[in-house]
Formats: C-alpha cells, structure tokens, sequence
C-alpha cells in the first residue's frame, strides 16, 4: 500500500495531491508514455464501461496519507479477451498498478499491468491504443 | 488395359470438376461468389497506432491548412477536434481498421456489425449511391463484384471524421474503394484500399488492410458491447 517505484518527475507532484476525482477523458494524450509509475494499493471503484474501463485506486503517500490514484485501461471487448470479467478487479481488492503516468502529475496514469492478490498479471487491454 | 486407362482417365477428370466446383477448397461461396460471411478480426494495419506516412502524403493548400489544425487538436487531446473523444462514431475508414467484425452477407447486400464505437454498415449491390443522401460517419457504401473480388465504393462521408488517428482531415470529396478478396482456404480477408480527395490530398494513396477469421463459437471472440459511456463533457461525467 506503498508507493514502490515512480519515474520522472512524477513523484513529488504525484504525492502531494491528496484526491483526485475519476478522470473520464479518454484521450491517451495525456498520458507520459515514456515513463512508467507503480503503485500499490486497494481497489476503491472500478467502472467497467467503454470506452475504456477505470480503476481508482487508494494508495498510501510518504506521509501515510490516503490518496486516490485514476487508472485508465482499455475497452471492454478487449479486457474480455485478455482475461478480465466483471469479478477481475472490484472494490476491496488489494492489486499492484504499473502505469504511464498523467503528464501534469495528477495520481493516475494508463494502466500498463496489473498483478492481483493472487499472481495472476494482466494487460489493459485495447483501447485508442490498440 | 484400355478400361483401366479410361478409369484413369476418368478419375482425373472427375478430380478437375471437384476441385473447379470448390469441393477441394475450404472457401464459403454464395451464389457463385465468395462468402465473407463470419467473424472476423483486423489483422493488419489495424488500431490507432497505424498512421498514414506524413513524409508521403502530398496534399493541396487547403490540406496543409487543415492538416495542422486537425493535427495539433488531435496532439492536444482536443474533443471538438478528434471528436471520438465525445464519443462520436470514428467513421470510415478508421472504423474498417478496427476490432472484431460479424459480416452478414445475403443475396442483396451485406451488413457489418462492427465492435468499435460505430453504427453498422451496410453495403448493398448496387450501381447507384444513394441520391440526395446526408453526410454520415459511415458514409454510403454500395458493392459490385469483379470476379470474385467484392469492390465497395464509400462516399458521403462526414467532414469531421478524421482520415487516420494523426489527424488526416477530408472533405466532402472523400472516395474510398476496398477490394475484398478471400483467400482459398477461407480465412482471411485482403483489403486494398485506395482513397482519393482532390480537396485535400494532390494523389490517391493506398493500404492494404487484412481481417483474419475468428472462432465463432467461442464466446470470448464474438462481439463485445462497446457503448461509448464515460466521457468528460464540460468538464463533467456524461
């Protein structure tokens, strides 16, 4: 429930935020595709829609202060195939997040991987991206 | 011995009709032309990630102009600019670039129940586009065969459509030809397109797309619902 491992300039910005509401654009623009951020935390909602799917997540900063980290994933069809049901990813779970970061720091990126409490590792599935 | 040569014979014979008649091939046909009836998955130059190559795109004035606008909207994450970010359907041609696809063909016309934020398409055989018709995202599709080759000539399309996810623009000139063909054992489809507008783009260019026969009875690979739901207008969840 940590911050693990953050890239780039992301990690004081990234910190000091204290909650963000769910971001809904889905345009990947906004995403840092060069750099990469992980987290560790657990799940707070999870809107299995489309275009693509969000996670938000509770991630504990330095000062053990409860942030809420937006994920963006990819559509559902996509998810489907890879693995992913309606079950994968829900509320309560403890999951670690690899992400792209959000250029302007904001806590959230486009999810890269995530590994649930179990092992198991899955991708985003495709999106605008795919 | 002349018996056992005429049986030889006739054997080979019979062999050349089976295979002529499509007995020996694995490719669908329906009323003497391929079948592209099934599921289907874009294959090549398929997704967002496939631009059109700047460096060979050579375009009029008012191409340029609008390029770099459209571009920079794009670059930006700008809604009113590449407007599939408000959830408007992408269009053709970047809609016949996308995802799985349930190709219906019937004796008239075929339909395409695409996955990917879009209305379906219908393409129907026939000389003449519809008269007086709107402007719409998939634009008006009617299809000819030459041969076993399905040409699909699209117009029609809407102006605010992108031609590929770099920010292309078009005009209201935009023609796009796909020729389908399918293979012989019945598991891919080749598209060569060629797209023309004199408005924007000095010379026609081309690309050949594929689409790859997916296992329909497997539930993972048929269409999944894709409603565009949670989008962020004026600032707030639609």
């Amino acid at each position: 429930m940590v911050v693990r491992h953050i890239t780039g300039p992301l990690l004081l910005s990234g910190l000091l935020v204290s909650s963000t509401a769910a971001l809904a654009h889905h345009s990947f623009a906004m995403f840092d595709q060069t750099k990469s951020v992980t987290v560790e935390g657990i799940v707070k909602s999870v809107d299995y829609a489309n275009p693509h799917v969000w996670v938000d997540m509770t991630v504990m900063n330095a000062q053990n202060q409860p942030v809420t980290w937006s994920f963006e994933g990819g559509n559902l069809g996509g998810l489907y195939r890879m693995g992913w049901t309606k079950d994968t990813v829900k509320a309560g779970d403890k999951v670690k997040m690899e992400a792209h970061p959000i250029k302007d720091g904001t806590p959230g990126g486009q999810i890269m991987r995530v590994t649930l409490a179990d092992g198991r590792v899955l991708g985003r599935g495709p999106g605008a991206a795919q | 011995m002349r018996f056992r040569k005429l049986m030889v014979e006739g054997a080979a014979c019979a062999a050349l009709i089976y295979g002529l008649a499509g007995g020996a091939s694995a490719q669908p046909m329906m009323n003497g032309h391929p079948d592209f009836s099934g599921l289907w998955q874009c294959r090549t130059n398929c997704g967002n990630g496939v631009t059109l190559p700047r460096a060979q795109m050579d375009m009029t004035p008012e191409g340029e102009r609008l390029y770099a606008i459209k571009k920079a909207g794009v670059d930006r994450g700008d809604p009113t600019i590449d407007t599939g970010l408000m959830c408007h359907p992408l269009g053709i041609p970047r809609l016949a670039m996308f995802g799985t696809f349930d190709i219906l063909q019937k004796d008239d016309h075929i339909a395409i129940l695409g996955e990917w934020l879009g209305p379906g398409r219908e393409i129907y055989f026939q000389n003449q586009h519809r008269k007086d018709y709107f402007p719409t995202f998939m634009g008006d599709s009617i299809g000819r065969w030459e041969g076993n080759t399905l040409v699909i000539d699209t117009n029609n399309i809407e102006e605010e459509t992108l031609v590929d996810s770099s920010g292309f623009p078009h005009s209201d000139q935009l023609h796009f030809i796909e020729r389908w063909t399918l293979s012989p054992d019945g598991k891919t489809i080749t598209s060569d397109w060629t797209l023309t507008d004199p408005k924007i783009f000095r010379a026609q260019f081309k690309r050949t797309v594929t689409y790859s026969r997916k296992d329909a009875t497997d539930e993972k690979q048929r269409i999944v619902e894709n409603v565009c739901q949670n989008v962020e207008v004026g600032g707030k969840l639609r």
